[in-house]
């Protein structure tokens, strides 16, 4: 059986006649990392200040911690990390300590000795906190929380201020700290690629509700709304209808192509061909294969996107940087899925 | 909130504390400012209160407002120099025990060229009248005390509404005489005040002694029948201890060491 | 003018004249007095606006926006209008009384209290305070945490209360009445002195106003200023 921390029930949240939240059911697995996605302006935020009691909603219930009896003793057994540190005036040191401080715990120095020098900022710990770079303040507050040892971490996007650079040292930093302390985490993240690093599974939260939750690879490659596969960064999202479903499923373009596809679990009706670009790469083989005229590249990161023309359609597959790939501009390619990335949303 | 309450009500109690003399030995008096800015008051007063062990809270106003506290029963006790509005207060019973106390002279003081002639003037209500129609500036203290008041009723006797010319400045007698003399016009204070502040201003005594300008101070007691909480043996002890030989001999005297005449005449006894 | 006004302040200070001496230490003792009153008023009802949300706040905040520029002379005409004999409040007795100028000076200070402290604390961002909630902080380590975090603006706060209490005029006229050794202090000496025409006098008594004014904000100053190196 597994073993939840918190459980929410119910839940929701106005604020005047909007509804920001109403979420059904919510379950947070104890030592996994949970993480929850979405757009802007969905109530993650709002989710993750009624779960760290820092919001009562209107209606519904988060059952956690039945062992201690008041919200500050409840509250006191978990941590936030919010996008910005909000440290205060102080050195580092005295920011770290604070959450233990606030609890009367003993061994202040000792524990918070340990969490500067496990975020590598120890020699930072006499420095004025207030003077620090956004990267280093969000180490400082990455300790202040740790050093709690919370059951739950609530991580509200963590990353979303940092460069790339401190993003992605400090990505891993964590993931490794989480891994091996067993800590229970609320990943908040619109990043899908932190998600994918960082959760064993995700909540997709829109306009308040959550529309789906599986494992990372279900919600990012097998979202089940349009709207959500847009949101995860499906870019290659083709209109069309299944015209039949046997041991395969044939799918016919609007522009008028047909396609043999593995099967899938569908009716016949309209449904659009869900890619993702990180997943295609250049070749043909069985699955889902189509040839067509190179449009344009565009650079991602460090992936270059191609832009496909096929048949009034555009595709777009994410592949290594490559000289030769200079050359590819006007040429015509075949561009390729492997059958387990095929997916299917209906209309 | 509660907590809050308490606390404040508990820090109120303690400025009560602090402040202390609260007992009823007190007699509240109201003065006119001429009185205060002589300084008279802050000689007599100290002996009254070693005398009677009394304390007095003695409060410049205006005559205007002095006559309104007493219509009240704010205060105890009057010293002012309104006789028009004293008999009125007295007549309708606010006041009792009324007692002359002393008298000093109102002066006409303009720039010593005297453009309208005002020094010629016969009585006060001429001067006033020359002023008038040679359309030299006056500057009234426009503050309905007594010395305004005495200059209104001037002006009355005179069948004269001065509009042009004409400057109320809402002040005291020293800043109405700075302001006179700035400005090189004419005004009406008392002599004690332009003796004072001679030295400061260019401005000279062109008319004094015509019966218009006799300046009564009156001391008198509030009614106690009228109002419970009027001190009324303060109030008499007061009137009393102010028409004393020793009292009366002191007003004699006193200024003459500053401006080299009294500031006051001692004029117990009469009405 | 200037000048002999100020030489006429630093003789009247050094020849330790006991009459200034009285006023001078009645006027701090009244200031200071209404001050602390007026702050432990106002610092708490300012956060408690800053902080929280009720039916009818936004009204209690225009009102006590509209307070902090009350004149000085209605504050004293209503407290007048209590404490006189035959006022709502003249039980009391107090009236002519320092503690009638203090009743004064508190109605004064507070708002301006109140209004400085709802702004410190509104200026700290509302995921700053939850943060700290967050962190696990009860509600007197949160209040201990905003009021470190907004102090600066806070001494403001209790200067400008102080500055409010002790400049005023209107107010200690009228209800302490100006009375030679027992509610005179340095504002209505000074608009006595104004009105006998002793200008230099008058001049030399604000100057010592001021000067007693600028020592009390310097070192509050000074106390603001400091802590802003050591954080």
């Amino acid at each position: 059986m597994t073993d939840y921390v918190m459980i929410a029930d119910s839940l929701r949240f106005q604020r005047g006649n909007r509804l920001i939240l109403d979420v059904g059911s919510l379950k947070i697995q104890r030592g996994k990392v949970s993480a929850i996605i979405g757009p802007n302006g969905a109530g993650k935020s709002t989710l993750i200040r009624i779960l760290n009691l820092l919001q009562k909603p209107d209606a519904g219930s988060v059952s956690m911690f039945e062992d201690s009896h008041t919200e500050l003793e409840k509250r006191r057994r978990m941590a936030l990390v919010m996008q910005n540190a909000y440290l205060v005036n102080g050195t580092v040191r005295d920011n770290v300590a604070m959450g233990l401080r606030f609890r009367g715990i003993g061994e202040v120095d000792r524990r918070v000795s340990i969490w500067l020098e496990r975020l590598g900022i120890a020699s930072l710990a006499h420095r004025q906190a207030r003077s620090l770079s956004g990267g280093e303040a969000q180490r400082v507050n990455l300790a202040r929380a740790l050093a709690i040892e919370p059951e739950v971490l609530f991580l509200d996007e963590p990353f979303a201020a940092l460069d790339r650079e401190s993003k992605s040292i400090l990505i891993k930093e964590l993931r490794d700290i989480l891994k091996e302390t067993e800590q229970t985490a609320v990943f908040v993240s619109h990043d899908f690629t932190e998600v994918l690093y960082l959760a064993d599974w995700v909540y997709a939260l829109q306009d308040g509700r959550i529309t789906q939750e599986g494992t990372p690879e279900d919600v990012l490659v097998y979202p089940e709304r349009v709207d959500l596969a847009k949101f995860v960064g499906i870019e290659n999202l083709l209109p069309g209808r299944v015209i039949s479903v046997t041991d395969r499923v044939s799918w016919k373009s609007d522009s008028g192509m047909v396609f043999q596809l593995p099967y899938r679990e569908v009716k016949e009706g309209e449904y659009y061909l869900a890619l993702r670009p990180e997943t295609g790469r250049i070749g043909s083989q069985e699955g889902f294969s189509v040839s067509g005229k190179v449009i344009d590249m565009t650079p991602e990161g460090f992936n270059l996107g191609i832009l496909v023309h096929v048949d009034n359609m555009v595709f777009k597959v994410l592949t290594q940087p490559n000289f030769a790939y200079q050359q590819l501009m006007g040429q015509v390619i075949d561009i390729c899925w492997d059958e387990r990335f095929i997916h299917l949303i209906e209309v | 909130m509660k907590k809050f309450l308490v606390g404040i009500i508990v820090v109120l109690a303690l400025a009560f504390l602090i402040s202390g003399d609260n007992e009823s030995d007190i007699l509240v008096l109201a003065t006119t400012t001429s009185v205060q800015d002589s300084g008279l008051l802050d000689v007599i007063v100290p002996l009254y209160e070693t005398e009677t062990g009394i304390t007095v809270k003695y409060i410049a106003v205006g005559s205007g407002q002095a006559l309104e506290l007493a219509r009240r029963g704010e205060v105890d006790a009057l010293l002012v120099h309104d006789p028009k509005g004293e008999e009125e207060l007295a007549k309708e019973g606010y006041v009792v025990n009324r007692q002359r106390l002393m008298h000093n002279s109102m002066v006409i003081v303009g720039p010593s060229e005297d453009p309208a002639g005002v020094k010629e003037a016969e009585s006060a209500i001429e001067a006033f009248m020359r002023i008038y129609e040679t359309e030299s500036l006056f500057v009234s203290r426009g503050d309905d005390s007594g010395t305004h008041r005495l200059e209104v009723s001037i002006w009355q006797a005179s069948s004269i509404t001065p509009e042009e010319n004409y400057l109320s400045v809402g002040s005291g007698m020293g800043a109405t005489l700075t302001i006179a003399g700035q400005k090189n016009a004419y005004a009406l204070t008392d002599k004690a005040t332009y003796l004072w502040l001679k030295d400061s201003l260019s401005l000279v005594i062109l008319h004094e002694g015509s019966e218009e300008l006799l300046n009564i101070y009156h001391v008198m007691q509030v009614n106690p029948e009228r109002f419970e909480l009027v001190n009324d043996e303060a109030g008499k002890g007061f009137v009393e201890f102010m028409l004393s030989a020793e009292i009366q001999e002191l007003i004699g005297t006193f200024g003459v060491d500053l401006v080299g005449e009294p500031l006051f005449y001692p004029a117990a006894g009469g009405r | 003018m200037l000048s002999a006004g100020l030489k006429g302040a630093w003789e009247m200070l050094v020849s330790g004249d006991p009459v200034l001496y009285e006023i001078i230490f009645l006027t701090l003792k009244v200031s200071s007095l209404a001050t602390m009153i007026a702050l432990l008023i106002g610092l708490p009802l300012g956060v408690y606006l800053g902080l929280r949300s009720f039916p009818g706040r936004k009204f209690v905040v225009s009102v006590v926006n509209t307070l902090m520029g009350l004149p000085p002379v209605v504050a004293g005409l209503i407290v007048w209008m209590a404490l006189s004999r035959y006022g709502p409040l003249g039980f009391l007795e107090i009236i002519y009384t320092p503690t009638a100028i203090v009743i004064a000076q508190v109605i004064i200070a507070t708002p301006v209290v109140t209004g400085l402290t709802l702004a410190a604390i509104q200026q700290i961002d509302v995921r700053f305070q939850e943060q700290i909630r967050a962190l696990g902080a009860n509600q007197l380590q949160f209040l201990w945490v905003l009021v470190k975090e907004a102090r600066y603006s806070l001494l403001a706060a209790v200067i400008a209360g102080f500055g409010a209490a002790i400049s005023e005029v209107g107010a200690a006229m009228m209800v302490g009445g100006n009375i030679f050794g027992q509610t005179r202090v340095l504002t209505t000496a000074v608009v006595l002195e104004v009105s006998r025409g002793n200008y230099e006098v008058a001049l030399a008594l604000s100057f010592v106003l001021v000067f007693i004014t600028y020592l009390i904000t310097a070192a509050l100053t000074s106390l603001q200023q400091k802590q802003y190196k050591w954080s």
